[in-house]
């Protein structure tokens, strides 16, 4: 039988791979320096020069836009291994000691569950303060209750399996167990969910920027840019399309790897 | 009965710890409120005379609990950025975000079922992939991107609306409503991609059931089994997953809000984390959480009734 081509996991790569690339060329070199500003070029349209066209400064949109993608990814990532880590640790612990310990931490993640993302990212903002140092504090403690809640359902699992057992029963230690026995068994869970929450990481993050919350002044950064852009969006509106369209393809390229990987058995 | 109670009284526990959290939050940030209202220069008389006047020298719990009494009664105190009380800020704020909530909702419920169950008839692989690519699509643009675009296409190319020219429910209602028709749609567009995908998955999983084959085999039309058998029976995972609906429209609601400049709780909270005005902040917070929670509640209730198989 001819194996069907997994088209998602394809162009999802692709996509990625592309985004991806402009992203982390866009932390050090871009076209045009993000914030060189020209009074001709103010809110000027697409041309080959400035092929997203120019912002009400007359600063390059592309180089603009390169670079918040490239901060937008950055904190994407490290927002999403953090809670990912300390996530995964909290959910072994509370999947393995059990008992009252656990209960405490799932009642913590059930309440914490039922709240959209946004809403916490904001509460956390607030107590922290705007900028990008806090945002990526308070967005990655905001992942953690998710990934504790897939570790401790894997540990779960995995905990009355044989293997397991006899592990236990030939004398390891704790941390051995965990580490060389659960860990590598339950690791294409928890990384299936960093892709879901990768993405929720680029909409929080650009969604706080939108509400001038996150990146500040003059750094570019994708949500701020469709922030100023409304004001313009009768003289220009390139200005608004192209970051937005960023960040549809930021998390359109993941979601479909996630998809396409999800297909693979 | 017994699974009420049980349900009651986890509620009541879960917003008690919420309050908890929410107060100890904002009574540990850095800056205390006596100094930050009068400024680093005030002398130590006049701070401790406000920091008295405002119940800060009292110990936290007994402060929690004044706190709590109070907000049990609706009174949240005094914003320290417009000097009036939050309620009165909150007041016909509340009612334009319910309108924009409920609009919202009503378009996901309206759209997301018949396309749902267009998208789960589609047995071919182009029509298959064309429904999940839309999906996937929709399911990815940020709601303050939708809404630009809406405000571009139907108020600058369109002009079937002014932006920023928002009347107020109490002056006309229905020019209210039309108003927020637009923001409305930037909200559940996402939304309904997702109850899509949830209900074509879920009407497909049922597809596969015994029952479906005693259906075909009773001599049912394929219309028939759908809306006579599969529809009910797929419908009722989508009750929980309308209770994370309903919560991701009160939230996505604050930032299209904002796009839209309408008056509502999510640009009073907006504003208030910007100015660090934390008796707005903390009293917007305990709405949202409540209204969370009670949500989940009657989702969990209603589920109940529908699916009476269901324990805790």
């Amino acid at each position: 039988m001819k194996k069907k081509r997994n088209y998602n996991l394809i162009i999802g790569c692709i996509i990625t791979g592309i985004v991806l690339l402009l992203a982390l060329v866009g932390l050090f070199w871009t076209p045009y320096p993000t914030t060189q500003m020209s009074l001709e070029l103010k809110l000027a349209p697409p041309s080959i020069a400035h092929i997203f066209g120019c912002d009400h400064f007359g600063r390059d949109v592309f180089s603009r836009v390169m670079q918040g993608m490239g901060t937008t990814f950055l904190v994407s990532i490290t927002t999403v291994s953090f809670g990912m880590i300390v996530g995964t640790i909290i959910g072994f612990l509370a999947g393995y000691i059990g008992g009252w310990f656990d209960e405490i931490i799932m009642r913590i993640n059930d309440v914490l569950n039922a709240f959209p993302s946004i809403l916490l990212a904001l509460v956390l903002v607030s107590f922290f303060g705007s900028g990008l140092l806090n945002v990526i504090v308070a967005l990655g403690i905001l992942f953690i209750p998710s990934f504790a809640r897939i570790a401790r359902s894997e540990m779960l699992r995995l905990k009355g399996l044989q293997f397991v057992q006899s592990a236990r029963l030939i004398g390891d230690s704790h941390g051995r167990i965990i580490f060389s026995q659960i860990l590598p068994n339950a690791y294409t869970t928890i990384l299936a969910s960093a892709a879901v929450g990768f993405n929720n990481a680029v909409l929080a993050e650009a969604g706080l920027s939108y509400m001038g919350l996150g990146v500040q002044p003059p750094d570019a950064s994708l949500g701020r840019m469709i922030s100023e852009a409304g004001s313009y969006l009768l003289k220009a509106p390139w200005y608004a399309i192209f970051p937005g369209v960023a960040i549809i393809v930021l998390v359109l390229g993941v979601a479909l790897i996630s998809e396409g990987v999800s297909k693979i058995d | 009965m017994k699974y009420v109670l049980k349900k009651i009284l986890t509620l009541i526990i879960a917003l008690l710890l919420i309050s908890i959290v929410v107060f100890l939050a904002f009574s540990v940030i850095p800056g205390d409120a006596a100094i930050s209202k009068l400024g680093t220069e005030a002398t130590p008389e006049r701070i401790a005379e406000l920091r008295e006047m405002l119940g800060l020298d009292k110990p936290i719990l007994e402060r929690y609990f004044i706190w709590l009494g109070n907000a049990v009664q609706l009174d949240f105190g005094t914003s320290y950025q417009y000097n009036v009380s939050v309620n009165s800020l909150l007041g016909t704020r509340i009612i334009n975000s319910s309108i924009l909530s409920i609009i919202s909702f009503i378009m996901v419920i309206v759209f997301s079922i018949p396309i749902g169950i267009f998208s789960a008839k589609r047995r071919s692989v182009p029509g298959r992939t064309a429904m999940t690519t839309i999906t996937q699509i929709t399911m990815g643009v940020p709601s303050f991107f939708l809404g630009v675009l809406i405000t571009y296409l139907f108020s600058i190319i369109l002009k079937m609306f002014r932006l920023g020219d928002f009347v107020s429910p109490a002056d006309s209602f229905w020019g209210a409503c039309a108003y927020l028709v637009f923001p409305a749609i930037a909200i559940a567009l996402p939304k309904i991609a997702m109850t899509v995908k949830f209900l074509t998955t879920s009407i497909r999983a049922e597809l596969h059931k015994d029952y479906v084959r005693t259906a075909y085999a009773k001599g049912h039309t394929k219309n028939g089994v759908l809306y006579g058998h599969v529809l009910k029976n797929s419908l009722v995972p989508v009750i929980t997953f309308m209770g994370v609906i309903v919560a991701e429209i009160v939230a996505g609601s604050i930032i299209v809000e904002k796009v839209f400049s309408v008056p509502g709780v999510g640009t009073l909270l907006i504003t208030a984390i910007t100015n660090r005005d934390y008796p707005v902040v903390e009293a917007v917070v305990l709405l949202f959480a409540f209204l969370i929670i009670v949500i989940n509640f009657i989702v969990d209730m209603i589920y109940k009734i529908v699916d009476p198989r269901v324990k805790i």
